[in-house]
């Protein structure tokens, strides 16, 4: 579940040491995936999780309860991620556009939507996923993993990622339309190649 | 509905599609086919994308919070059981008597630096630091440098004379300053005034009176043989003595302003 409870959080805010400790272990799955898909790598999403997580605890007491609880940490781990990412010099993605820089889909390759199972088979496949996953942009990336958090919609993933809701859909529509087109096999049995994943 | 509106709601489906859409796809295999694996990929995303984190990282995050507490309290308990004294209050410290320093040991008590393990785990906690010598100074400073009140400052002001303008400048100072009280300049131009007319009338009764000039031959004669003629000899002899004394005073007055005499300073 990915909601906080609000009994949970007041007990956590209160500085019960079990409070703090079952809130953690309640979202460090979400936390970790939201770190996994802006860093891009495991070992700086496990620094990234301790990061949010300590941030979290020095600055649970400025949480009024204007949002989700899940809305808030969200958005902290979120931040937290986007400055690491910019102390190291990366350059940031804006959330707010759609346009994510893949090169248009060749004429002459199929239409994943024709044939859907030639690339669901390949979705089913973990390496094969990860690869495609690699190709989408980080707003892509971050959108569609909130999508799949138990009780967060749309207005929430718009509120962690400070965007329109139509941006919100616009980028949970176009990530698996480009993971479909990255996994449709070619002709000549070989996927579609994939541009470097901003 | 067309084939690609139904996909488009399909692949931003939040919860049970729209009526409309169940029916479209009751009715077209190829959108029925494309919600089927739409489905698949949506249960193979929710498998990948919500990854449970490593066992190491699990156990680290849930010891966060005692960490955490347990490097707070450290601090909170450094700062309540050994206070560091101000720079000011060591100063003093170290400034008094010898008679009345403390011993070692209660000096040690009062004033004592933490152990390095310490010292390591509060550097950790702590934001960039600010050095202590330059919060110490700023305070010393704030405690010690104090502007005087506004009367003082004020008085302070007035003590200071105004610079002598020169010339024309001068009197256009004085100008200003006896304008400054116009009551004082009238009652003084009053005065002016009245002394002017006065003295006029003064000189016009004096003009009036005749100058009448005596015998002036006749008068000297008769003081010559009057008997005050027998102690003009004694005055040559006490001018000469009065001049020699003058003499003696100004020479005194020289030797003072050349020789390196002057008053001591009282112990």
């Amino acid at each position: 579940m990915a909601d906080g409870s609000d009994d949970l959080v007041r007990r956590a805010q209160a500085g019960e040491p079990d409070a703090l400790r079952e809130l953690i272990v309640a979202q460090q799955t979400y936390v970790y995936s939201i770190c996994r898909g802006l860093m891009r790598n495991e070992a700086d999403a496990a620094d990234m999780t301790q990061d949010a997580f300590v941030r979290m605890l020095r600055s649970l007491q400025t949480f009024r309860g204007e949002t989700k609880f899940t809305t808030w940490l969200y958005r902290l781990v979120t931040n937290v991620c986007l400055d690491a990412l910019r102390r190291r010099g990366v350059a940031p993605v804006p959330f707010d556009t759609s346009d994510d820089g893949a090169p248009a889909l060749d004429p002459a390759d199929p239409d994943p939507w024709a044939q859907p199972e030639r690339w669901v088979a390949a979705a089913e496949d973990s390496a094969e996923l990860q690869r495609a996953l690699a190709g989408l942009s980080t707003p892509q990336r971050l959108a569609l993993t909130l999508f799949y958090f138990d009780d967060l919609r749309y207005e929430d993933i718009a509120q962690v990622m400070d965007v329109p809701l139509n941006t919100v859909k616009s980028h949970i529509r176009r990530a698996k339309e480009r993971l479909a087109e990255l996994l449709m096999p070619r002709g000549n049995g070989k996927e579609l190649s994939w541009s470097a994943a901003r | 509905m067309v084939c690609g509106e139904v996909r488009a709601q399909l692949l931003a489906l939040e919860f049970t599609p729209a009526p409309e859409v169940t029916e479209h796809l009751s009715a077209c295999p190829d959108c029925a086919r494309v919600a089927e694996a739409l489905v698949r990929l949506d249960s193979a995303l929710r498998a990948e994308l919500l990854a449970n984190p490593p066992e190491s990282l699990q156990t680290s995050v849930a010891s966060l919070p005692s960490r955490d507490a347990s490097l707070r309290l450290d601090g909170a308990l450094k700062s309540v059981l050994l206070p560091e004294p101000a720079p000011a209050v060591q100063a003093r410290l170290a400034a008094l008597p010898d008679k009345l320093r403390l011993d070692d040991a209660m000096r040690a008590a009062l004033i004592t630096t933490p152990d390095a393990k310490l010292e390591a785990r509060l550097a950790a906690l702590a934001p960039a630091p600010v050095s202590a010598d330059r919060r110490a100074e700023a305070a010393v400073r704030r405690g010690v440098v104090v502007p005087p009140p506004a009367i003082l400052q004020a008085e302070l002001a007035a003590l200071v004379p105004e610079p002598q303008p020169d010339g024309l400048d001068w009197l256009a100072a004085t100008w200003r300053r006896l304008w400054q009280r116009p009551a004082v300049l009238a009652a003084q131009l009053a005065a002016v005034a009245v002394l002017g007319y006065v003295l006029a009338q003064l000189l016009a009764w004096v003009g009036t009176l005749p100058v009448v000039v005596g015998d002036v031959p006749y008068a000297l004669e008769l003081l010559v043989l009057s008997p005050a003629m027998d102690y003009l000899g004694q005055l040559e002899t006490l001018v000469q003595q009065l001049a020699l004394w003058l003499l003696v005073g100004a020479a005194g007055w020289i030797l003072l302003q050349v020789l390196p005499l002057s008053r001591q300073p009282e112990p």
